[in-house]
């Protein structure tokens, strides 16, 4: 029972239970002749219902202690949430609706919130009692499914839903109000005056009433007597929504934030002049954009994650089907208010109890670093199981594609190419090109020595090549230096002559004749006493003695 | 454990744990970037461009490339290994490549990145074995990748990288300024003048729109904005090739589209080295890139130096 408009609290016969009985109040007291002896026989009843009948027609909360109304406050003590608990729910399922639509027990989440210590003495005392769990459970349910949005207000009154949408051009903010629950025009007051509200229309508010939201809610009256909080005070934050930038009180994606506030420390912040969003605002206000969630104080949050009531596993590096990757396991953490125990079962089916789950304090299960599957009891009370596993699934490599050539697939980046779209053109994968007809690829020649070549090409031309030198980078990421290095144009180069003082040598790359130019004899010449190499032993000593030799006999010629 | 070295890790973690589950939503590889430390945006980006993984924004997934092996331009005794690298894969490489015979050294590890994305993997071998090589250790061989990848390179032009559309002015936006291409929130240029618009829709945190001649154009691929729009005479060009040291050099505030980043990272299996030369102003030096695949990128963003 609450007061309301018309009633205090107190007005229990003749405002509510005769009404309710459909009598006339009775002179003399109690009002409904007969109310007293029939509370006396609570006590009966109640043994009744939990004795005899085992609970299945419900319990009686009688009251520990006498209450200080005798008679009034035993009927009353049976109602599990008051009209002033039930009001105070709005707030509760303001900010506990994603858990509440995700089907988290609503008991557990009831008995953990915030605002736990505004409802009524017995109600907190119903809610720590196992045996009403299940009617409260039925009951705050039952009324979450009835709420419709409202909220109430610090001073007890009734506030309709509303959505507050940013506008931002460039040089332009607006903000603009819509009531869902609004079934007609209305004229709303506000502190800067008349505000016509129409039902499912927006109504862009006049940004002069920010001057009253520095000092606190904006709120604009209703005919009826209930209002619409217009603005929520001084910080308003604005996340993506179905509309656009909507009213939040966290957010709720992984992008950024707008923050409009005219609280100094906020907008006294480094944000960096071109976040700071040019418009007409009231002295004092700041509109900045895409400002990280993580970089406000007590940054707000949402709600739990969807899962197992109560606790929950967070992190790790979840593999598709549910398993964890081995070494990467996920973390404990749930919703208690005290350290709670956390035993562990491994593969080989041992419980151990491997410490505290502190309150706030997600704890990384390190324990479970193996392959295996795991389950982790948390508080006696909740159990958790996860798989770790070395090797994934390893599904879908390759299934994303670019169409570079393809009019429609190019814009989409990477994609599933879809047949429906025809010949898709070349397509890159990675590095793995198809469709494309690429010239043929033919290995390099390539070569280890750290000294000059001189490389004889089957035309009779001789180019000396220097090493590799290393490039800086792969010096700085520590690849060992003396790796091969190419010859140029290798496809036509015969002799491979390493200039090295210490071991000169030739190398037969390719079994061929070389013109007889004299560069080609000169160097010959020069390394007619050196070591021939034969990669692929075809006679390349014989070969390089005859080119040696002519390069001697025409040496000694005479010249004419 | 050094900052360097956990942050080195964690980038190839992500790698194996992509690579593990080899494909899914967008949703689970933030989640999975968010448990190493990384920023999932930069990291998506990152292993596109090292040919990693591919991601389709559109839909929300992303899903690894096939494993291959790739020449190096310049570097004729080595080949990047690319795509997917499951757990174990260089410890099976080295074990294939003792069993049959190849002259082929497969590195202990890969080298690291600084800390900015999951290290190259380098594999010695002589290009005449490496096809043989690949064709035993089931995984693709693609030479001069990075050479062909640049062929096939979209060109900067409204027609090919951008499509019309009409921009939602429920929500918000504001200008790009055409020399450091900044957003602009606290821009008074007129709603609708020529230029580089930011939006921020319902799905996505950033989206660029180019106003041209009174039409509006979506830009899908936003890294396209920077070569496509008008700027003012006597800027600096966006990207410049220095070959005498095979460097690709692109102003930091104008990165490379997507595919361009490939084709040049292609070149070295390097990231590009951040290179700061004013407060707020950077280069990315791209090494190793060979002449071809420079020309191929800067005629692609009709960069003229």
């Amino acid at each position: 029972m609450d007061r309301d408009a018309r009633f205090s609290t107190r007005a229990y016969y003749n405002a509510r239970l005769c009404p309710l009985l459909g009598i006339e109040p009775q002179s003399g007291w109690p009002p409904v002749h007969g109310f007293d002896a029939l509370v006396d026989l609570f006590d009966d009843l109640a043994a009744w219902l939990a004795e005899d009948e085992g609970g299945q027609r419900g319990l009686l909360a009688l009251p520990d202690e006498i209450p200080a109304q005798r008679v009034v406050g035993v009927p009353v003590s049976q109602t599990l949430l008051r009209g002033r608990d039930r009001a105070l729910l709005g707030s509760f399922f303001d900010e506990r609706r994603s858990a509440l639509d995700a089907g988290h027990d609503p008991l557990r989440l009831l008995r953990s919130w915030a605002g736990r210590g505004r409802l009524t003495g017995p109600a907190n005392a119903q809610l720590d009692k196992p045996d009403f769990a299940a009617s409260l459970r039925g009951a705050i349910a039952a009324a979450f499914a009835a709420w419709d949005g409202s909220l109430v207000d610090e001073d007890g009154s009734r506030a309709l839903p509303c959505r507050l949408r940013l506008g931002v051009g460039a040089g332009r903010v607006t903000l603009n109000l819509t009531v869902p629950a609004l079934a007609a025009s209305v004229s709303a007051q506000s502190p800067g005056g008349p505000v016509d509200l129409r039902p499912g229309a927006e109504t862009t508010l006049d940004l002069r009433l920010l001057d009253h939201a520095s000092r606190g809610p904006v709120y604009l009256g209703l005919p009826d007597r209930t209002r619409v909080r217009a603005l929520p005070g001084p910080t308003m934050m604005f996340d993506v929504g179905d509309a656009g930038m909507e009213l939040t009180a966290a957010p709720t994606g992984d992008g950024s934030v707008w923050l409009l506030t005219c609280d100094r420390s906020l907008a006294a912040n480094d944000w960096g002049v071109e976040r700071l969003v040019a418009a007409d605002l009231p002295a004092g206000w700041r509109l900045i954009a895409d400002v990280d969630p993580d970089a406000l104080p007590n940054r707000p949050t949402v709600a739990p994650p969807p899962g197992v009531a109560g606790a929950w596993l967070q992190g790790g590096l979840a593999l598709n089907d549910g398993a964890f990757l081995a070494g990467h396991p996920p973390a404990v953490d749930g919703d208690w208010e005290e350290p709670v125990t956390i035993t562990l079962t491994g593969p080989e089916s041992r419980d151990r109890q491997i410490g505290y789950l502190e309150p706030g304090e997600p704890r990384t299960l390190h324990e479970t670093g193996g392959v295996g599957s795991w389950a982790i009891i948390v508080g006696d009370e909740y159990e958790l199981t996860f798989e770790s596993v070395a090797r994934g699934l390893r599904e879908g490599v390759g299934a994303l594609r670019h169409a570079p050539s393809h009019p429609a697939l190019r814009l989409a980046g990477a994609c599933a190419v879809d047949p429906a779209f025809g010949d898709a053109g070349p397509t890159i994968c990675g590095a793995v090109i198809e469709g494309d007809r690429p010239e043929p690829w033919r290995p390099p020649l390539t070569v280890r020595a750290n000294a000059t070549v001189r490389v004889i090409y089957r035309d009779g031309t001789v180019r000396a090549c220097a090493p590799h030198q290393q490039p800086a980078w792969s010096r700085q990421i520590g690849l060992p230096a003396g790796e091969p290095w190419e010859i140029p144009d290798g496809a036509d180069a015969v002799w491979l002559c390493v200039d090295s003082r210490s071991h000169p040598r030739v190398v037969a790359v390719a079994d061929a004749q070389v013109v007889d130019t004299d560069e080609a004899l000169d160097v010959a010449d020069r390394f007619a006493d050196a070591l021939v190499i034969d990669r692929d032993g075809l006679g390349a000593a014989v070969r390089w003695a005859k080119l040696v030799k002519l390069a001697r006999d025409t040496e000694e010629a005479p010249v004419e | 454990m050094s900052d360097l070295r956990a942050a080195q890790q964690a980038w190839n973690n992500l790698l194996l744990w992509c690579s593990e589950a080899g494909s899914g939503a967008w949703k689970s590889f933030s989640a999975a970037c968010a448990y190493l430390g990384l920023p999932a945006g930069r990291a998506s980006r990152v292993l596109s461009q090292l040919a990693h993984v591919e991601f389709d924004r559109r839909v929300g997934r992303y899903a690894c490339a096939p494993t291959a092996l790739t020449t190096i331009p310049g570097m004729p005794g080595r080949l990047l290994l690319t795509g997917a690298r499951p757990g174990g894969m260089l410890d099976d490489l080295r074990r294939i490549a003792e069993l049959q015979g190849f002259d082929v050294d497969v590195a202990a590890e890969p080298f690291h990145q600084f800390g900015n994305g999951p290290g190259t993997a380098l594999v010695d071998a002589d290009g005449h074995a490496a096809q043989a090589f690949a064709d035993a250790a089931g995984i693709e061989f693609i030479p001069d990748a990075h050479r062909r990848l640049a062929a096939l390179l979209p060109p900067a032009e409204l027609g090919a990288v951008a499509a019309p559309a009409a921009p939602d002015d429920r929500f918000p936006h504001c200008p790009v300024e055409p020399e450091g291409f900044r957003e602009r929130w606290d821009s008074t240029r007129p709603e609708g003048s020529d230029g580089l618009w930011r939006w921020r829709t319902w799905d996505r945190s950033r989206v660029l729109y180019l106003r041209r001649d009174a039409h509006w154009w979506h830009l899908p691929v936003a890294e396209y904005g920077p070569y496509l729009v008008e700027r003012p005479q006597g800027c600096e060009p966006l990207a410049r090739y220095e070959g005498a040291h095979r460097l690709l050099i692109v102003e930091g505030t104008a990165p490379l589209p997507p595919l361009h980043a490939r084709a040049a990272c292609l070149c070295s299996g390097r990231l590009p080295l951040r290179q700061p030369y004013a407060p707020g102003h950077w280069e990315e030096h791209y090494v190793n890139v060979d002449r071809d695949t420079a020309a191929a990128i800067l005629t692609t963003l009709k960069v003229t130096t």
